[in-house]
């Protein structure tokens, strides 16, 4: 006797190293992206520096 | 037995062990995705958009100011209470086992350190990336990832330290909500500030640099950029002496021990007044139990307090910007809008530390559910709708008059009545404080779109027909009437 009345599958406890690496791997997608987003936009950033007004720079 | 010095096998364990109820709570079984992935992944994307808008024109320093700042609301906004619990004194369950005490204390600083990397670095990295590449100092991204880091601590043990002496002293305990309000409005009130005058926030930050060096986050953001930047050095002082006071509150949370009064304080005579007025006989022992556990549940107000941070925030800016037409519809709308919060603090309110004493509901022979409900109802509409409402209508009548606001206090009122009413039937369970708050099913996102959208409507509708004293009174009469007819029919 298991003392289990139901038919349900017992569930397995979630794994805390599988959620670590899925929290790594947002904050490496964040790492990425904002690398690529930088980088994009490197020559914009430039270009709005020099077209803003001599008493702000 | 106890051991001394610390086992590392054991300290493995708890570390594991803390961090698995962080990501899991009590849901362990359930198929959901963890609160803290699912946060991260929330603020990264937020701190994307928002950080690449802010690099395109600001040089470092500035960056990571504004950025720092979304970091500070988003951390607050993701981790809520648990940033300024894990600093808490709650040693209660570890006490029993065969681990040494400085094993504990090790585990729970560890602990704390990677929960507030874990719960801060999803919005952190984009914007230390930001600030990095704009400085062309990948030192700088790295301080400025550290500064995020050291800010949430700051934060954390600020709103501990200050919960925990309010907590310990026996009538000031009631004051933890407005704590986490005024830190709430600075966060939000200073990112909106920011957001005004975007294409000039360079020459606004350089222009109000005095003000801002009162500002927590302005330190942080000089730690951040002091490695490429030359920034004024009483910022830095200011950073390491704001962080001393901040460890040292933080400390006061690890030590000091809440006060729980055995008897409740006896009921002031407004309340006398009221629950005379308004409440039923057989209301009444619902409606006395909600009032005097409420100033008690210390995660209520942590929890609650950064939801109305936003409402207030937006009314204090929102003064300042609009001119005397556009502001008298705004301000029409956010005050109805207000209202969109009560559903969260109603769904909070079945919450509590304290679950076990459902009991005391269990055995009642109080049968009727709907008693219980109109026992809660009104004592929120006494604790939290009337204080809502009397500062709406004090910020209204400093905005747009003592005669507009008197003019559009009812329909307001009646508004929040509306929502609470229906926010109430809503609860799945009409015991108060009967369930854990590890427990805080979904439910609380439902009919919010459709809520907000109604809210928006009324305020519309208030700002554009409610012109003097005879449509205000018309108003109000059939929104008033109409709320009683559905009361009516609901009790019978």
């Amino acid at each position: 006797m298991t003392g289990r009345t139901t038919n349900a599958p017992p569930r397995k406890p979630r794994d805390l190293r599988r959620e670590m690496l899925s929290i790594g791997f947002v904050y490496l997608i964040a790492l990425v992206g904002a690398v690529a987003l930088a980088r994009g936009c490197q020559s914009d950033r430039n270009t709005t520096a020099q077209s803003r007004p001599e008493s702000q720079k | 037995m106890r051991t001394r010095g610390i086992d590392w096998r054991q300290l493995r364990a708890l570390i594991g062990a803390l961090l698995t109820v962080d990501f899991f709570g009590e849901s362990r079984h359930q198929q959901a995705g963890s609160a803290l992935a699912a946060g991260a992944l929330f603020q990264s994307g937020i701190a994307l958009i928002a950080g690449v808008l802010l690099y395109l024109g600001l040089p470092p320093f500035h960056l990571a100011l504004a950025g720092l700042t979304l970091v500070a609301v988003l951390t607050a906004m993701v981790l809520g209470p648990e940033a300024a619990t894990v600093l808490k004194a709650s040693n209660d369950n570890l006490a029993g086992l065969p681990v040494s005490v400085a094993t504990v204390r090790t585990a729970r600083a560890v602990h704390a350190i990677l929960y507030i990397i874990l719960g801060a670095s999803g919005a952190a990295i984009p914007i230390a990336v930001f600030v990095g590449f704009a400085a062309e100092n990948v030192m700088t991204g790295f301080a400025t990832w550290l500064a995020a880091m050291h800010q949430t601590l700051f934060f954390a043990s600020v709103v501990a330290g200050i919960h925990a002496i309010l907590g310990s002293v026996k009538y000031l305990s009631r004051l933890r909500t407005l704590v986490g309000l005024f830190i709430g409005t600075l966060l939000v009130g200073a990112l909106l500030f920011g957001i005004r005058p975007l294409p000039d926030l360079r020459a606004a930050i350089d222009g109000h640099l005095d003000l801002l060096s009162y500002y927590p986050v302005t330190w942080f953001a000089a730690e951040a950029t002091a490695v490429s930047e030359t920034v004024p050095r009483h910022l830095l002082l200011l950073s390491i002496g704001g962080s001393a006071v901040a460890l040292a509150l933080g400390a006061c949370a690890a030590v000091l021990k809440e006060t729980e009064a055995a008897t409740a304080p006896p009921p002031g005579p407004i309340r006398v007044f009221f629950s005379k007025l308004f409440v039923r006989e057989n209301e009444r022992a619902t409606f006395d139990f909600t009032l005097n556990i409420l100033p008690r549940e210390g995660d209520r107000a942590l929890r609650v307090a950064p939801f109305l941070a936003f409402p207030a925030a937006l009314l204090t800016v929102g003064a300042a910007i609009y001119d005397a037409k556009e502001r008298l519809l705004f301000v029409r709308i956010l005050l109805m809008v207000t209202g969109a919060y009560l559903p969260v603090a109603v769904l909070l309110l079945s919450r509590s530390r304290h679950a076990a004493a459902r009991w005391v509901f269990d055995c009642a022979p109080i049968a009727a559910p709907k008693l219980l409900r109109c026992g809660v109802y009104k004592a929120l509409i006494f604790s939290i709708v009337i204080p809502m409402f009397a500062v709406l209508e004090l910020s209204d009548a400093a905005i747009s008059g003592p005669s507009t606001a008197l003019l559009h206090a009812p329909l307001v009122f009646i508004a929040m009545a509306w929502v609470l009413d229906r926010s109430v039937e809503l609860l799945p369970d009409p015991f108060p404080f009967g369930e854990l708050p590890e427990r805080l099913a979904g439910g609380a996102g439902e009919g919010a779109m459709a809520l907000a959208f109604g809210l928006t409507l009324a305020g519309f509708l208030d700002g554009w027909f409610v012109r003097d004293i005879t449509s205000a009174a018309l108003a109000s009469a059939v929104a008033g009437g109409a709320l009683y007819v559905k009361r009516r029919l609901h009790s019978r």
